[in-house]
């Protein structure tokens, strides 16, 4: 079956078929997010990659606001994620206790409305590539648990699927592809939420709808804006953007 | 996280033996961390890719031959094909490669003596800010934990460049001249500092300023050192529209 890479799936299964056929990993591990907040009790959540140097980034968000990031960073230093990560083994904390193992970051997640955190690994023979991290205003049951097990085993297929070949380098220059077009994604969001003056997820909403209607990916989109930032040759296709403008 | 290559890498830069300038010290620490012969740092410009240093007199007649025939490994790793293959780009043996990019690059080997060449992007997000490149009179000389390092190193030395490059209050100061160990200790004092919201704050400055990305990231890093604020704390202010009046200026 031959699948248009361009357009973006709607559901897991289009999402599964798409990352077998030409996809951006970036927009992937986006959409995966978004999958877990439509298809799990989570509001928010988020894959976080061990990169070339052995650190923790964020390679994909369902929620691409600063606040969003700022809880992913806070994981950074100490969380689930981070314990997930070191471990291998899913970690799940739903007390989030001032005198618990991350005690900033708790407080943090339930200042936002959340209740639980979940963080679970993505591996792949014994080599732990990262986490996907859930934020949840609720306790999961078993079969959602499972669903997000699920939807990390998909991530893992997702960065490995650029290459396959099970190659210490291979992985890391992978890694790290995918991390710099998560800083190119960025800057480029940067860049639109004040030429529109608009917030950075509205700069993200109208920088994906021109990927799709240009049918470029949103990685390649951002390449070039941030590569003709003063020419602006995108400038009529960002112009036309039909969403309403999010005032920052 | 416990990350011990980070860690030793990030001593060698740090732990300075020579008194001669930083992007010396740099060349050499490359030289010896990743095992090559001859190493050399170019930074991207508008007009294109110059030499800031070599480790000796070959590495920087290996680059002049690269930028005389304007193709090679350094230039191309830059391209977005070739960036696709994660900021490394590398030949093992220029005497056995019918690279049709490269016609002439067999000429390293007959001219110079190096068989095989390895190329280190600069890069933070979309901005280019310059190559290593790693020549060796042996070919496939390198291992993959050698080049796993040096994509390491090209992270740790981007952030020493922009922050040189910052203290100089521009992109035109010459940052082949800095050497005092202050500079280097204030530049990788945070580091690693690099963030998402920093790289989010960089694009808003480049298109306030009608500035390159390269150089919101170096006047971003400047602010931070003036203003004695982390580059985090700076960028969430510049994200939050908090009124900064040096960006005014």
């Amino acid at each position: 079956m031959t699948v248009d890479s361009t357009k973006r799936p709607t559901n897991l299964l289009d999402l599964i078929r798409w990352v077998v056929s030409d996809f951006d990993p970036l927009e992937a591990l986006d959409l995966l997010s978004d999958h877990c907040v439509t298809n799990l009790p989570a509001m928010a959540g988020g894959i976080l990659l061990i990169d070339h140097a052995g650190d923790l980034k964020l390679a994909g968000a369902s929620d691409h606001s600063t606040k969003a990031l700022e809880l992913f960073q806070m994981e950074l230093d100490r969380g689930p994620c981070v314990q997930c990560c070191r471990t291998g083994t899913t970690v799940i904390d739903t007390e989030l206790l001032d005198d618990g193992p991350w005690p900033e970051l708790a407080r943090e997640t339930r200042n936002r409305g959340f209740l639980a955190i979940y963080a679970l690994p993505l591996t792949s023979r014994g080599v732990v590539l990262g986490a996907l991290n859930l934020f949840c205003d609720r306790v999961l049951d078993d079969e959602a648990i499972e669903l997000a097990t699920t939807m990390a085993d998909i991530a893992t297929v997702m960065v490995l699927q650029a290459d396959p070949r099970d190659e210490h380098l291979l992985l890391a220059r992978t890694l790290r592809r995918i991390l710099e077009s998560r800083a190119t994604l960025e800057q480029a969001k940067g860049v639109l939420a004040v030429r529109y003056a608009t917030s950075p997820d509205g700069a993200s909403e109208r920088l994906r709808w021109a990927a799709e209607e240009a049918g470029l990916t949103v990685s390649s989109l951002a390449e070039q804006i941030l590569a003709d930032l003063h020419n602006q040759n995108q400038k009529a296709l960002l112009d036309r953007y039909p969403g309403h403008a999010t005032p920052r | 996280m416990n990350n011990e290559r980070w860690d030793r890498i990030l001593e060698s830069v740090r732990n300075r033996t020579s008194p001669g300038p930083l992007a010396t010290h740099l060349c050499a620490v490359a030289k010896s961390l990743i095992h090559l012969d001859h190493v050399s740092i170019c930074l991207q410009t508008e007009t294109g890719l110059v030499s800031l240093v070599g480790s000796d007199p070959l590495a920087v007649s290996a680059d002049k031959m690269q930028n005389l025939w304007g193709v090679g490994p350094s230039f191309s790793v830059f391209s977005t094909d070739d960036i696709q293959n994660g900021a490394v780009l590398y030949v093992e043996d220029v005497t056995a490669l019918v690279d049709p990019r490269w016609p002439l690059l067999g000429d390293l080997s007959s001219q110079l003596g190096v068989t095989a060449i390895y190329a280190f992007a600069l890069r933070s997000g979309g901005a280019s800010v310059g190559v290593i490149t790693g020549y060796s009179h042996r070919p496939a000389s390198l291992t993959t934990q050698q080049i796993a390092d040096g994509l390491v190193l090209a992270t740790i030395v981007t952030e020493v460049l922009l922050g040189l490059q910052a203290i100089g209050h521009g992109p035109d100061h010459d940052v082949n001249h800095i050497s005092t160990e202050p500079v280097l200790n204030e530049i990788l004092g945070s580091f690693p500092s690099s963030s998402l919201v920093m790289h989010q704050a960089a694009g808003m400055l480049a298109e306030r300023l009608h500035i390159g990305i390269v150089e919101a990231q170096i006047r971003l890093r400047a602010l931070a050192f003036r203003r004695d604020d982390t580059l985090e704390e700076l960028s969430r202010q510049i994200i939050a529209d908090i009124h900064i009046p040096e960006l005014e200026a």
